[in-house]
């Protein structure tokens, strides 16, 4: 065993934990070796001083100081015995109340927005048209749609929307609105008596939309093209 | 509460002079020690029976004279009379004469924080390393390893104090330090 090894069995072998062959080794080293000899006294008394270092005595009232402590953190208020703080706004009925109403309200409005003229019909018997003077054809204006027309229903004159359609007059691009297509001749017929005009002789049946939808684009720009609505001849 | 009064009187005057040569202050370590008893009481069911009593009662006070440490980096604290007089940095003040446990006591304030606390709880407070390594939360190598670098710094600090010793001891079987 060199010194360098020696020195670093020295706290092991202190402890009593080093194996019995090696302290056989280090204290056959040691035997021949003053300096670890020295060391190892060294370290020796440095553990002994460390047992009997000087011990700071503490004050005869620690204890009963500490059980003083400890009956007063023990014994002392807890949150419950603090003012009440001002409840959260959720926690108070009226916030919850508040804030159904607000859903509800919310609810109904968005319904109403959505139901708006989803069902309602054509009031037929209300004179809303209007007729222009002169020698132009009878271009009117039925009770319009309330959302505007688009620009496909403006060029194709029909479209579908779920089970009913809309028929367009070209001539102001407003859109009324018929359950089927049917009714829009007999519309038309009703529209000329009022206004005192001679009725229609014939009408172009307007595309429905099952028919659009199964059409091509070449037939949807003959679509496109076709005479929506022939008044009567001398118009 | 009268078997912890006895849990108390057990370990206050080792964990006092733990934290005593840890934050060489003996206020703060009295401070530090009614709160780790308070500690203790408050805590006392979380305490798990799997370990022992020591381990856990130390690493709560370690921790506390940890976080103390740590607050003191934080906020340095000057001794005016350092300024007013020039005197040498308190670790130099150190008492040059006296026997070997005096010496001990103030190269052992001087040691590193980590090597400190592996000492005192080694060879002052007679912990076994496994102890050690529970309450420090370290390795068990690391626990001897530390333990060996502190003995081995004393030993070179205290070396020229103790060549007379040694000289003496050639006559005698006991060790100096007791005679």
């Amino acid at each position: 065993m060199n010194c360098r090894k020696a020195l670093s069995y020295l706290s092991v072998y202190s402890d009593g934990l080093l194996p019995n062959d090696t302290v056989k080794e280090l204290e056959d080293h040691v035997r021949d070796c003053k300096w670890c000899a020295r060391e190892k006294f060294l370290s020796q008394e440095i553990q002994v001083a460390a047992k009997a270092l000087p011990q700071t005595k503490l004050p005869e009232d620690f204890n009963l100081k500490l059980f003083s402590r400890i009956y007063a953190e023990q014994h002392r208020p807890t949150e419950s015995y603090l003012p009440l703080r001002e409840p959260s706004v959720w926690r108070r009925p009226i916030g919850w109340a508040t804030s159904v109403v607000a859903v509800a309200a919310c609810a109904l409005f968005a319904v109403f927005l959505l139901g708006r003229g989803g069902h309602d019909t054509l009031p037929i018997s209300e004179p809303v048209m209007h007729a222009s003077s002169g020698q132009s054809t009878s271009l009117f204006t039925v009770r319009p749609y309330r959302e505007p027309a688009t620009a496909y229903e403006n060029v194709l004159g029909v479209s579908g929307e779920r089970s009913s359609y809309r028929a367009t007059s070209f001539a102001n691009a407003r859109t009324l609105r018929v359950v089927d297509d049917s009714f829009v001749e007999s519309l038309y017929v009703e529209l000329s008596r009022r206004m005192g005009l001679p009725q229609p002789s014939g009408f172009t049946r307007y595309a429905s939309h099952r028919d659009l939808q199964s059409f091509g684009p070449r037939q949807q720009r003959v679509v496109s093209r076709m005479p929506v609505l022939q008044t009567a001849s001398g118009q | 509460m009268v078997s912890y009064n006895t849990l108390v009187n057990r370990y206050k005057d080792r964990l006092f002079n733990v934290l005593n040569r840890m934050l060489s202050s003996e206020d703060e370590a009295h401070d530090l020690l009614q709160e780790t008893f308070l500690r203790v009481w408050q805590h006392k069911m979380s305490y798990d029976f799997r370990f022992a009593f020591s381990t856990w009662i130390y690493t709560i006070a370690l921790n506390l004279a940890r976080n103390e440490l740590r607050r003191r980096k934080k906020i340095k604290f000057l001794d005016i009379f350092d300024f007013a007089e020039k005197l040498p940095a308190k670790d130099e003040r150190l008492p040059q004469t006296g026997n070997l446990r005096n010496l001990l006591d103030g190269e052992i304030k001087r040691l590193p924080e980590k090597y400190k606390t592996a000492f005192l709880l080694r060879d002052v407070d007679n912990l076994s390393y496994e102890e050690i390594a529970q309450v420090l939360s370290v390795p068990l190598g690391t626990v001897k390893s530390r333990v060996n670098r502190a003995r081995a710094i004393l030993r070179n600090r205290l070396k020229p104090r103790l060549e007379e010793s040694y000289e003496l001891s050639k006559g005698t079987v006991l060790p100096v330090s007791i005679l």
